[in-house]
């Protein structure tokens, strides 16, 4: 126990914040909080891949995205052919989109298309040996590619506007309650987070961050590189469907905002202000940043994006393994040096 | 026995011939030193072996297996360690990961996600940390290592990998003559009974270890021999030992 709020002090605090926020919180509140929570669980996705394994990646909204169309779409589907299909004289569901009409259906596929996506991408991408900035470069285009596929094909997708009117996850057709909903994707986040501790305190996580830290190094001792890149891929377009989809109750509808470039740098990012390679290091990044970012647009309408970018290059010039790791280390640096001098004496 | 063995090994970088038609081979257990000046090929013919170049032309045989053109790390899982020239560590990893992913025999994903440290293990570690008196160091990031002490967490790399065949780029590079002395030591105690190639250009510490040595000269084989031998060949003493001002 004693061990448990040593090593995860931090992340116990902010999980007690959280918990406690319905409680003196008004709907809206717990309604933006509960867009943080999802938004944490997508930065904590992104740590394993850029974080851990080093691989930055320019268009995880991709993933993200994914998983939340086929909720938005399902949903959609619900009640016969949809508005913005019917403005296309589509008057019946096409087969391709048959199996979203179930939503449990739609729920895995929500798990399973950004995984396998992420298993092609990765594997073309790994196999081939392609790295650093050349991974980024195709992420970055393969963002746009799908944010246009979203916009353009307008009769399947909402197009620009995206999917509207989504409902809280209506589990035998009457919607979730918002606090009920907002507990369980916050059960989910602590799920997310204590499976990514786990991995990256295995043998295989150690494995990965020796890729970060040196790729031609790790082959030489017995390691299929590629193997592992794909894999932490797979596990991280997993988790960013999952948080893709909760993020669609949440915030009642689904644009291609959500699957493009915009959501994709933001997420970069929240985990390079949090602190990379930290797991908790990106949740705070992603809820101090979202919390700024609200404060500051009620503040300040006209110009508050302009403070957020100063804060962000402020906390990057003084915080340059961010701010989680940042402190971490300083912090970590001042308590071995007071136990020694404790020792001393 | 012939642990290692090349045929006519050759290697061609746009039109730059690296490595001519090279015949090399090595007993089980010997110590072999490569001897050259830059440009000689010396890391180049590492490079074929551990994998992280394809020859041209020629093979390569280890344990009687042909490994030419393998990929690097089904040649390492065969049993060939290497140690680069200068340190080559993960640095933002603490000693004790850097010995952990060296261990071997836990190379599919399936394994490395549910690997425990067996007792046994925890044994071996201890043992290496203690033989590369690194074992109060164990929580320090790779990073924060002195020049020495990298170069001998290498060495304890080497170790917990427990390859048959050792290839060693230049271990002494940077090293006081002290270090240097002591690495030589390392070399021949922990590493006794394995088959290893060290790539050398320190005379002292060449003369310290060496037994036979393998003289290469512009990608071709120049000399080999006893190491008497070599430092009395005309054709060395002309080509390196004189020519050479750093060795």
């Amino acid at each position: 126990m004693k061990q448990l709020w040593k090593n995860h002090t931090v992340s116990l605090l902010l999980l007690l914040y959280l918990a406690l926020t319905p409680m003196f919180s008004n709907a809206f509140g717990v309604e933006l909080t509960g867009k943080f929570i999802v938004l944490m669980i997508f930065a904590i996705a992104l740590d394993l891949v850029w974080g851990y394994a080093g691989l930055l990646s320019l268009g995880h909204a991709v993933f993200f995205g994914l998983g939340g169309y086929m909720l938005a779409l399902s949903y959609s589907l619900q009640k016969g052919v949809p508005s913005f299909m019917a403005r296309f004289q589509i008057t019946e569901i096409p087969l391709f989109m048959k199996p979203l009409t179930s939503i449990p259906m739609a729920f895995v596929l929500g798990l399973v298309l950004p995984s396998v996506i992420a298993f092609v991408i990765g594997y073309f991408i790994f196999k081939s040996k392609v790295s650093g900035v050349y991974f980024s470069l195709i992420t970055l285009a393969l963002a746009k590619l799908f944010e246009m596929i979203a916009i353009n094909n307008q009769a399947y997708t909402g197009g620009f506007n995206g999917l509207m009117g989504l409902p809280r996850f209506p589990i035998g057709g009457k919607p979730m309650e918002l606090d009920s909903y907002y507990y369980l994707v916050l059960a989910i986040a602590v799920v997310v987070y204590l499976f990514a501790h786990w991995l990256m305190n295995s043998r295989f996580g150690k494995i990965v961050k020796s890729i970060r830290e040196n790729e031609p190094r790790i082959a030489f001792l017995g390691y299929n590189v590629a193997h592992y890149k794909i894999f932490v891929f797979v596990i991280s377009g997993f988790i960013s469907g999952l948080a893709g989809m909760l993020y669609v109750p949440m915030n009642g509808f689904f644009s291609p905002n959500e699957i493009g470039l915009a959501l994709s740098t933001m997420i970069v990012v929240y985990v390079a202000i949090g602190g990379r390679g930290t797991i908790i290091g990106p949740a705070i990044g992603a809820f101090l940043i979202n919390l700024l970012q609200n404060e500051l647009s009620e503040q300040y309408p006209a110009f508050w994006q302009l403070l957020l970018g100063l804060i962000i290059v402020l906390v990057v010039l003084f915080f340059p393994k961010g701010i989680y790791g940042t402190l971490q280390e300083k912090l970590g640096a001042w308590l071995a040096q007071f136990r020694l001098r404790r020792e001393g004496k | 026995m012939n642990i290692l063995e090349t045929k006519g090994l050759s290697v061609e970088f746009s039109g730059f011939k690296a490595l001519t038609d090279l015949d090399f081979s090595l007993e089980e257990g010997e110590l072999r030193v490569i001897l050259g000046p830059n440009g000689a090929g010396k890391t180049t013919l590492m490079d074929l072996i551990t994998g992280k170049t394809a020859p041209t032309a020629g093979t390569i045989h280890f344990k009687n297996m042909n490994i030419t053109g393998m990929d690097t790390f089904r040649i390492s899982r065969l049993g060939i360690g290497r140690k680069f020239q200068g340190p080559h560590l993960f640095d933002n990893m603490t000693v004790e990961e850097n010995l952990e992913v060296a261990f071997q025999g836990y190379h599919s994903l399936r394994k490395s996600l549910f690997f425990r440290k067996t007792k046994e293990l925890k044994e071996r570690m201890e043992e290496i940390l203690t033989m590369i008196q690194l074992q109060d160091k164990t929580s320090h990031y790779a990073i924060n290592l002195s020049h020495g002490e990298k170069q001998w967490l290498e060495m304890g790399m080497l170790l917990a990998q427990d390859p048959e065949l050792i290839i060693l780029d230049e271990p002494t590079t940077g090293m006081t003559a002290e270090e240097t002395h002591k690495t030589g030591q390392l070399i021949e105690n922990l590493f006794k009974g394995r088959s290893i190639i060290v790539i050398e250009h320190d005379m002292a510490f060449v003369r310290q270890v060496a037994r036979k040595v393998t003289v290469l000269h512009q990608g071709k084989l120049l000399a080999e021999g006893m190491l008497e031998e070599i430092e009395n060949d005309k054709r060395v003493q002309e080509v390196y030992l004189k020519e050479d001002s750093h060795a």
